[in-house]
C-alpha cells in the first residue's frame, strides 16, 4: 500500500532567477554578518533588515496586490526561503506574519481586516506572534483555557498565553481562545482573534530566558482586555478548524531542516582548515541527508501548490528534518576538535555552542515529535 | 508516473506476486535456481529495458527501470535481474550483441580491476553476483574496454552474501573473450559501479516498502494486552520512525535514477545523487530493518517468516557497490573542495 507520495519535482525557472537575485541582495547586505548571528537563522531579530525586505517585495511575496503583495508563485517563496536561511540571514522580526499570519488572514479574515493589516506586514513594519500555548497547554491544544466573553461591541479576554516568540516586540498576536463552553468541550467553542499589543489596556507582557540566554519566549497575561469584533477572525467557534489548517502550513518548509546549516558550514570550513578523514565521511554524510530532505520538502511543495493535502508527507518531513537538525551538533561534537564557547574567538566554537544548545527546541516548535509520529501512525492506519 | 512506467509496475507486480513464493526463496537459498522464474523475466522484455529499439530492446529510461529495481527489492526475487539489465546496458552501448540466458557483471567492487589485452581476460573478481549461474560475463576493464566472456573460461568459487544470495569469486586467467569492444567514454569503471549502486538503492527502497507493509499489518492483527499492538504508543512511534526511513528511502532512489537520465542527456555527472542515495538508504536501512524486527517480535525471527528475506537482503545489499561509509566519504571529499560557503549555491545546481 502506498501510505505516501516524494515524487520528484523542479523549482520553475523563476524560481531560479528569483534565488540568484535574492543571493545578490544578501551579499551585498549581510558582508561581514558575523557567523553565530548567521546561526540563530529564523529566530534572528533585524527589524531595519525586514523593512530592506519588504522594499523588495520579498515579505508577504504569494499575496495579491492589493493588499501589498507580489502575486509571485509558492515556488518562487520557497527559493527566496532557502536562500534567507542558507545565509542565516536575521528574517526572525517579520517570519510569523509572512508565513502563519498573513495567510491565515488571507484564508479566513474579512476584507476590512486584510485592507487593515496586510499591507503593513508586506512593508515589514508590522509584526506578529502566535497566540496558542498556554501554561496548562502545549500539545493538547485544545485545551486552551484563556476565555473570551461577549461584551458591548466585542469581547472581555482574561487568561494566560505562553512561548509567544517575539511578543515584546510584535503589533499583533493572533490568539486561540475559547468562546463558549469548557475545557472539556475540546475542539468546540474556539475562536481566533487579533489581538493589538500595541495598544490595548490589560495586557501584561514578560520575558522568559531560554538556556541560550535569549529572550524572545514571552508570557502574556490578559486581564478584561477588550477585543472589538471587528477583530474576531473567521467565524466564532471555527478556531479549531482554522488553527489545524494553519498549522499544515508551516510543517514541511524548508526551514524545517535548514535551521543547523551554519555549523554544518562552519563544520566543513574547519575541515578545509584541517583535513581530517573521519571529518570527511561525516560531512558526508550530512551532506547526504541534507540534499534527501530538500527533495522531500520540494516534493511537498509542489503538491501544496497543486492544492493537494500532503498533511502526512508534511509531518514525515518536519520528523526526520528536526532529527537531521538535531544530529549536526552532535557530529561537530564526535570530530573533537576543541571546546564549544559562546564566547570563544572562533565562529566554529561558538555557532557549535548557540546550535548545541537551540536544537532540542527545534523537535518541540509547530508540533512535538510525538504529536507529529501520532500523526503519521494515523496517516499508516494504526489510530 | 507515465504509461510506460505504469504498465512496468503492474506488469512486474503481477508477475513476482504469483511466482516468487516462499518456496521458491527457500530453494534459491539451497542452490536451486529458479530457471522458469527467469524465463518469464526474459519472455517479459525486463532483461533488455535499458536496450535501445533499434538493438532489440524496448529503449526505454532508467527511471522506468527504477520500478524493476523496486520490485525485485519488494518480492525478494532471488535472480539476478538488475545485474543482467546493467550487463545488457553496457553491451549495447558498446554495440556488442546481446546473448541470450543469463549475463552478469565483474567487477563489482571499488578496488578490484580486471585487465582485458588482446583478446583476453585476466585478474580476480570476487563477490560477482550469480557468477556460478550466469552463461557470460559482461567484463568493463580500466582501459576503457568491455569484453564478453562465455562460462568455463574462467574458474568459479561459490561465496554468498547475508541472504545467501550467490556472490561468486569469479578467476580469470588469460581467458579468451567471445568479444570486445571499446566503451563511450561515460561508461567507466566508476560509473558502472554508480549504476550498480543506484539499483541496489532501489532494491532496498522496495524491501523496505514491504517490511512498512507487513509491519502494519502485523500490529494491526497481532492482539496483546487486549488490544492490537499498534493501538500502544510505543509500537506507534516506533511505527512512525519506519515510515519515515522507508519514506527517505524511496525519495532518495527514484532521485538518483532521475539523475542517471539527465546524466544521459544533459552535461550532469549523476554520482552525487548515487551517491546521496546509496548513503541515505544504506545508512538507516539496518535501523529498519532492526524496527521492524522488534514490532514482528519472535515470530519475525524464525525461518518461516517471510520477513527475513528482506531483512537479510537489507544487511547485503547496504553493503553492496559500496557501503554508506563509502559513498559518504567520497561525498566528503566532493564537498572539500569547495569553499565552505559555496555548499549551498552548489546544492541548488543539483536536480530534486
Amino acid at each position: 500500500m502506498q501510505y505516501f507520495n516524494f515524487d520528484p519535482y523542479s523549482l520553475p525557472p523563476e524560481a531560479e532567477e528569483l534565488r540568484l537575485e535574492v543571493r545578490a541582495f544578501l551579499d551585498k547586505e549581510l558582508a561581514g554578518y558575523p557567523a553565530v548571528k548567521r546561526s540563530r537563522s529564523w529566530v534572528g531579530h533585524d527589524d531595519a533588515f525586514s523593512r530592506k525586505l519588504g522594499k523588495r517585495g520579498w515579505i508577504g511575496m504569494t499575496w495579491p496586490k492589493k493588499y501589498g503583495g507580489g502575486e509571485r508563485s509558492f515556488f518562487e517563496r520557497y527559493a527566496y526561503l532557502e536562500e534567507v536561511l542558507a545565509y542565516g540571514a536575521p528574517v526572525g522580526s517579520h517570519w510569523i506574519a509572512d508565513r502563519q499570519s498573513g495567510p491565515t488572514l488571507l484564508r479566513f479574515g474579512t476584507e476590512e481586516q486584510c485592507q487593515r493589516i496586510l499591507p503593513g506586514i508586506t512593508q515589514g513594519t508590522s509584526f506578529f506572534c502566535i497566540g496558542m500555548s498556554e501554561p496548562d497547554t502545549g500539545s493538547d491544544l485544545a485545551s486552551v483555557r484563556t476565555k473570551a466573553v461577549k461584551a458591548d461591541g466585542g469581547y472581555l479576554i482574561n487568561g494566560t498565553k505562553i512561548w509567544t516568540s517575539g511578543a515584546h516586540a510584535c503589533d499583533w498576536m493572533i490568539a486561540l481562545v475559547r468562546t463558549s463552553g469548557t475545557p472539556e468541550s475540546r475542539h468546540d467553542g474556539l475562536s481566533q482573534f487579533l489581538i493589538d499589543l500595541k495598544n490595548s489596556k490589560g495586557l501584561t507582557i514578560s520575558p522568559i530566558r531560554n538556556m541560550a540566554g535569549e529572550e524572545h519566549f514571552n508570557m502574556v497575561v490578559f486581564e478584561d482586555v477588550f477585543v472589538p469584533d471587528e477583530n474576531l477572525i473567521g467565524a466564532e467557534g471555527d478556531g479549531w478548524k482554522q488553527v489545524t489548517a494553519e498549522l499544515a502550513f508551516e510543517r514541511s518548509g524548508p526551514e524545517r531542516y535548514m535551521s543547523s546549516i551554519q555549523l554544518l558550514i562552519e563544520i566543513i570550513r574547519e575541515a578545509r582548515q584541517h583535513p581530517d578523514t573521519r571529518a570527511q565521511e561525516q560531512i558526508g554524510r550530512l551532506v547526504a541527508h541534507l540534499a534527501t530532505m530538500r527533495r522531500m520538502s520540494i516534493s511537498v511543495a509542489g503538491k501544496l501548490e497543486s492544492k493537494a493535502n500532503p498533511a502526512l508527507e508534511a509531518s514525515v518531513v518536519k520528523d526526520l528534518g528536526a532529527i537531521y537538525e538535531q544530529e549536526i551538533p552532535e557530529i561537530a561534537h564526535r570530530l573533537g576538535h576543541g571546546e564549544a564557547s559562546m564566547i570563544a574567538p572562533g565562529d566554529f566554537e561558538q555557532v557549535r555552542a548557540y546550535i548545541t544548545q537551540a536544537v532540542v527546541s527545534f523537535s518541540l516548535r509547530g508540533g512535538t515529535r510525538e504529536i507529529l509520529r501520532g500523526i503519521i501512525a494515523r496517516g499508516l492506519g494504526l489510530r | 508516473m507515465n504509461e510506460l512506467r505504469q504498465i512496468m509496475a503492474d506488469t512486474v507486480e503481477k508477475l513476482f506476486a504469483e511466482n516468487v513464493t516462499r518456496n521458491l526463496k527457500e530453494a534459491a537459498e539451497a542452490s536451486e535456481f529458479p530457471a522458469n522464474l527467469w524465463k518469464s523475466v526474459e519472455e517479459n522484455g525486463l532483461l533488455h529495458i535499458l536496450v535501445p529499439e533499434n538493438q532489440g530492446g524496448v529503449g526505454a529510461e532508467f527511471a522506468d527501470a527504477e520500478v524493476i529495481a523496486r520490485g525485485i527489492g519488494r518480492h525478494a526475487v532471488p535472480i539476478p535481474v538488475v545485474e543482467s539489465i546493467l550487463a545488457n546496458w553496457i553491451l549495447a552501448r558498446a554495440g556488442l550483441d546481446i546473448p541470450p540466458g543469463i549475463t552478469v557483471l565483474a567487477p563489482v567492487r571499488a578496488e578490484e580491476n580486471l585487465s582485458v589485452t588482446g583478446g583476453t581476460v585476466s585478474g580476480t573478481a570476487t563477490r560477482v553476483p550469480w557468477g556460478r549461474n550466469a552463461a557470460h560475463v559482461v567484463v568493463v576493464a580500466g582501459n576503457g574496454t568491455v569484453a564478453l566472456v562465455k562460462a568455463g573460461a574462467y574458474g568459479v568459487t561459490e561465496n554468498q552474501n547475508i541472504a545467501a544470495e550467490p556472490r561468486d569469486t569469479l578467476t580469470f586467467d588469460k581467458a579468451v573473450t567471445v568479444a570486445s569492444a571499446a566503451l563511450p567514454t561515460d561508461v567507466t569503471t566508476q560509473s558502472v559501479f554508480a549504476l550498480g549502486a543506484m539499483m541496489r538503492c532501489s532494491q532496498m527502497a522496495g524491501a523496505l516498502e514491504w517490511i512498512l507493509d507487513a509491519s502494519v499489518q502485523y500490529a494491526t492483527d497481532r492482539v496483546q494486552f487486549g488490544r492490537a499492538i499498534g493501538k500502544f504508543q510505543a509500537i506507534q512511534q516506533n511505527m512512525a520512525v519506519l515510515a519515515g526511513h522507508t519514506a527517505a528511502s524511496g525519495a532518495a532512489a527514484i532521485g538518483a535514477f532521475q539523475a542517471a537520465d539527465l546524466a544521459g542527456n544533459t552535461a550532469l555527472d549523476s554520482t552525487f545523487e548515487i551517491a546521496a542515495a546509496k548513503t541515505r538508504i544504506s545508512e538507516t536501512a539496518g535501523i529498519a530493518a532492526s524496527l521492524s524486527h522488534q514490532i514482528h517480535g519472535a515470530i519475525g525471527f524464525t525461518y518461516e517468516h517471510d520477513l527475513h528475506f528482506r531483512t537479510r537482503r537489507l544487511w547485503s545489499w547496504r553493503d553492496e557497490f559500496g557501503s554508506d561509509t563509502y559513498w559518504a566519504d567520497w561525498i566528503g571529499g566532493n564537498v572539500l573542495e569547495r569553499e565552505a560557503d559555496d555548499l549551498w549555491p552548489w546544492l541548488t545546481t543539483r536536480p530534486t
